[in-house]
């Protein structure tokens, strides 16, 4: 369980991006976090994962290891193969973790890609070498900062697929700024609007007034068939 | 397993460097075709990494090297061209300069903990090496090079072994305690760890002015600096840095001195 306890964030010590957030992430589920653009959904994923300093308030974790933020830039290291950054970071770990092909075969990434340099990869590819980067590190608790927006549906299958069954005793959170992206997560979706984070629960999407504000907030209102 | 998390950095660089040594073969002409189906053979990429690591080792060599010419024996040369005393005593400006620019200005002016960059956000937030073992690690490292690469540069330059030898010894332990000050400075002294590109900026000034102005102003460079190369020195230096690591290895902040220079990285 992860707990967020009245989380206080300032930008610059001015602007407030995050505002008494409180929350409890429990295991076995994977929560949409869906917000705007700027609305701080990369500032409360990195502070649950440590990532940056808290101006007030707490998060609660209680494993002792911190949650694994995965980037939306698909951040690599550009000169080694995907096979090699995954055998690099078996070697860090002291647990068994997933085998390296098995890992590669459930995030469809054949012998061919898995032998290419990440810089000669493309968006969609990387983004599958850090799925199964989740895979081999097996980390508690995971952070993706939106990793399905605008991808392929290919991609976004796979992703839930493999997430759904690693959501097993673990955390996974994943921020969007699209409503028919989180809507395909979970029917329960967090939306972080004005520096609140509040959750939306299916029922109330049912509610046209409800599901226009939560389409205003994400700029998909005019694609809304009433 | 430690070592694996301590030298990640160093594991990594090398895979990096193999990769590109070997693309960079293969787009020789009319060979390059020979070595890009070679890519993937084990011995081909361990030749490579071999030769990689060896061209990094001189590399490294000779930047110290260059440094050691330009900063300390061509100054000294230049003091001594100034000055009859100071040329008698040649080598003890060598040991008196460069004590006072990679001893001492080196080690607190230049740390590795308050110099984190966009390599450390990788390797803390992608590779997922502690902030902890990604500093240690990368200290050892450079004192290992310091303390291996230095004695060669010295000797080069005209200074005898045994001096060569101490002094970089002598610097080597230097590292620990600027590192340790450093910590200090980010924990107890915000004014100063906030302006801290100010500090650098005076300390190193007023380093190259010790190193430089001061001899050319009193027109020698005492005998008593040889002490920084006695044993006894090297001894209490061996001392200071024991005490130093003690203080490094068992410090539990890292990730906030992390998050506090990655931060600073990422808005800039």
């Amino acid at each position: 369980m992860i707990e967020l306890v009245k989380i206080n964030k300032f930008y610059e010590k001015k602007k407030q991006i995050l505002k008494d957030v409180s929350f409890i992430f429990e295991e076995n589920k994977i929560y949409p976090l869906l917000g705007g653009r700027d609305s701080g959904k990369t500032s409360l994923l990195e502070c649950i994962s440590n990532d940056v300093k808290i101006d007030s308030g707490k998060v609660l974790n209680d494993k002792k290891q911190d949650p694994y933020f995965v980037s939306k830039q698909a951040i690599l290291p550009m000169y080694i193969t995907g096979r090699e950054y995954l055998d690099f970071l078996k070697k860090t770990k002291r647990k068994q973790t997933m085998s390296i092909k098995q890992a590669f075969e459930l995030v469809g990434i054949d012998d061919k890609l898995a032998d290419t340099m990440i810089f000669d990869c493309n968006f969609e590819e990387k983004k599958r070498i850090q799925l199964a980067s989740v895979l081999v590190l097996n980390p508690y608790a995971v952070l993706f900062d939106e990793p399905l927006d605008y991808c392929s549906d290919e991609l976004f299958e796979t992703y839930m697929e493999v997430l759904n069954k690693f959501k097993e005793g673990h955390i996974v959170i994943i921020s969007t700024g699209l409503y028919k992206v989180a809507s395909k997560i979970d029917k329960d979706i967090l939306v972080l609007n004005k520096a609140e984070l509040s959750l939306v629960e299916e029922e109330m999407f049912e509610i046209d007034e409800i599901k226009n504000a939560v389409l205003e907030i994400t700029g998909e209102s005019k694609n809304v068939v009433k | 397993m430690l070592l694996n998390k301590l030298f990640a950095d160093r594991r990594l660089s090398y895979l990096e460097n193999t990769n590109r040594f070997m693309i960079m073969l293969g787009r020789l002409p009319l060979i390059g075709g020979f070595f890009r189906k070679s890519m993937n053979k084990k011995l081909y990429k361990d030749i490579c990494g071999a030769l990689t690591q060896l061209a990094w080792i001189f590399i490294e060599f000779v930047k110290r090297y260059i440094y050691v010419l330009l900063m300390v024996a061509l100054p000294s040369l230049i003091l001594a061209a100034t000055n009859p005393r100071i040329a008698m005593h040649k080598e003890t400006c060598f040991v008196y300069v460069f004590f006072m620019l990679s001893t001492l200005c080196g080690s607190i002016a230049n740390t590795t903990l308050l110099s984190m960059g966009d390599r450390d956000y990788m390797m803390v937030r992608v590779l997922r090496i502690t902030p902890y073992m990604n500093f240690v690690g990368k200290l050892i490292f450079k004192t290992l090079l310091d303390l291996f690469l230095y004695p060669f540069s010295l000797i080069l330059i005209g200074m005898s072994v045994e001096n060569a030898v101490l002094l970089a010894f002598v610097t080597a332990c230097a590292r620990p305690v600027g590192e340790a000050l450093a910590i200090f400075a980010f924990d107890n002294l915000s004014f100063v760890y906030n302006k801290r590109g100010l500090y650098n900026g005076t300390f190193m000034a007023l380093f190259v002015i010790l190193a430089y102005i001061l001899p050319l102003l009193t027109g020698r460079v005492t005998d008593a600096w040889l002490a920084i190369v006695s044993p006894y020195f090297a001894l209490l230096a061996f001392v200071a840095s024991i005490v130093s690591w003690y203080i490094l290895l068992k410090y539990r902040n890292y990730r906030d001195v992390c998050r506090e220079a990655l931060y600073i990285r990422r808005e800039i």
